[in-house]
């Protein structure tokens, strides 16, 4: 397909527009603050560069998302070491609530934040997808590049273990929620 | 507890997949009231639903600050801007040298235009085959190398160093300021030759081609060796640098050793897969062919260890300054290098 000067200054108008959810899955992606518009900034690269191939078909959202999670993949999680911070304990570890500590959350939202930390990365991984970025079971097929039964699968694991920490959470601190 | 098999019906067609659907929002009203019907007579299921819906809004709260922060200036350029790492798989492959640069339509190289302002494609094999014929080393432009700010200490990672002596790190060039953005590019072969050839495109008006090609030699190196006093000294160059290697070895270890460090410095170059589906052959790996001199052609008394040291690679950029980025740590081996200033 060939794009002209107008559809492709269409396209980066697009691709701008979603430049915040870009950042917000980033963020649901990548503990470490300072890399994830690194992770953004690779997903734009890489879109500017392929735009010719968006088929247009589904929304580019869906598209860029698709985009950003390879790029993640690829090239943020093939580190086989983790990192570790000077206090012996992994940055894998570290919930990523602590990463943003000028937001007001919620004592429930850093629980869950917090629990959702100890989830199996690719569970969690479409669990955000579903639960945050409000993507269809297929959408999250498409961009995790996977079917949608291992979607749903995944979903529903997350969600088990998901329930299991927050309560386990509130065994061991004590809090009583009120529903 | 919901079931677990998402296609085993539950509840007067209702199914666990739709359960799942309905904590997503993703249900048609008739069929939400379904699962709420079906919820209503299961209240440890309504719960655990519910428990479920209450995570998706906390999650919700929690990510949400994210998107309301104002987006950084670095990501809104990163629309209007060549990619940036690109190049490096073909720089890692071997230095590239920007060779020539064809204007087509335009008038910026007036001797290659016809009295149309388009070049025919006779005129641009012409071209290219030239640029095949043309060495390299004349084209060389040494302020490449020093255009590269050392941003990498090199006392603590002088790999790193060396990588960007090698990579360059180059960035497929930004033309935009002229008013050219990068539409294409392509593998371009005449004969043995490769380049890849970038095409850009003025707003209104006509192309520029620009063409890379490596200069990586795909014979392989003389290695100049000399064994003296049970030292061997080898030395050879080899796509971007010069190689000394020198230790208390016979000399067909000395030759074995060399080729292992040929072997493992062409390992940098294995990903020679561009993004964009252009490949760069990488030049192979052959035994090279051994030169014995008698004694020391140099006569640089520096270069003669009086010590045994184990081996150490050595590698010299095109200043011909000595970097020591191979040597295994704890081993000094400065004292019987020459300098590298």
């Amino acid at each position: 397909m060939i794009f002209g000067k107008r559809d492709r200054e269409d396209i980066h108008w697009m691709i701008a527009q979603e430049i915040p959810a870009l950042r917000r899955y980033a963020f649901v992606l990548m503990r470490k603050e300072e890399k994830r518009d690194d992770l953004v900034q690779d997903t734009l690269e890489r879109a500017i560069n392929k735009s010719h191939t968006w088929r247009r078909e589904g929304s580019i959202k869906s598209w860029l998302y698709r985009i950003q999670y390879s790029v993640f993949i690829n090239k943020y999680c093939k580190s086989p070491v983790k990192e570790v911070s000077a206090d012996g304990i992994s940055d894998d570890l570290t919930p990523m609530v602590s990463e943003n500590p000028s937001q007001e959350l919620t004592v429930e939202c850093k629980r869950v934040l917090s629990a959702i930390e100890k989830l199996k990365p690719r569970h969690r991984e479409a669990l955000l997808l579903v639960a945050v970025e409000g993507a269809t079971y297929d959408q999250a097929a498409s961009v995790m590049n996977i079917p949608i039964g291992t979607v749903r699968s995944r979903l529903v694991r997350a969600r088990e273990d998901l329930r299991t920490e927050m309560n386990q959470d509130v065994k061991v601190s004590g809090l009583r929620i009120e529903k | 507890m919901i079931k677990k098999d998402s296609d085993v019906k539950i509840f007067n067609g209702i199914k666990e997949r739709d359960i799942h659907a309905y904590i997503d929002g993703h249900l048609d009203p008739a069929r939400a009231r379904l699962v709420e019907a079906y919820l209503e007579r299961h209240p440890e299921i309504a719960t655990e639903v519910r428990d479920y819906v209450e995570y998706n809004q906390l999650l919700k709260q929690a990510y949400t600050p994210t998107e309301e922060e104002e987006v950084p200036a670095r990501l809104v350029s990163a629309l209007n801007r060549p990619v940036r790492n690109y190049w490096q798989p073909v720089m890692k492959a071997a230095a590239v040298v920007a060779l020539c640069a064809l204007s087509v339509g335009v008038g910026r190289i007036s001797a290659y235009q016809e009295q149309d302002g388009a070049p025919s494609d006779d005129m641009v094999n012409r071209f290219i085959q030239q640029i095949a014929n043309n060495n390299a080393d004349s084209l060389y432009n040494t302020a490449s190398m020093d255009r590269l700010e050392l941003d990498t200490n090199i006392e603590t990672d002088p790999l790193n160093w060396l990588t960007q002596k090698i990579a360059l790190e180059m960035q497929a060039p930004d033309l935009s300021s002229a008013g050219y953005m990068m539409t294409g590019r392509r593998l371009v072969t005449r004969g043995t030759q490769e380049f890849v050839e970038l095409t850009y495109k003025e707003q209104g008006g006509g192309d520029v081609k620009l063409y890379l090609k490596t200069r990586w030699d795909k014979n392989p190196p003389t290695i100049e060796f000399v064994h003296q006093n049970g030292q061997s000294f080898a030395s050879w160059q080899e796509g971007p640098l010069v190689y000394a290697l020198t230790g208390s070895l016979s000399e067909q270890n000395a030759m074995r050793i060399a080729n292992l460090v040929r072997g493992s410095m062409s390992k940098i170059s294995d990903k020679n897969q561009l993004a964009g589906d252009i490949i760069v052959e990488q030049a192979p790996v052959m035994p090279a062919q051994p030169v014995v001199r008698e004694g020391f052609v140099s006569g640089d008394d520096a270069f003669l260890p009086q010590v045994n040291v184990p081996v150490a690679p050595m590698a010299m950029d095109r200043q011909g300054r000595f970097v020591a980025p191979l040597r295994p740590k704890n081993i000094d081996v400065d004292e019987h290098m020459p300098s590298a200033h």
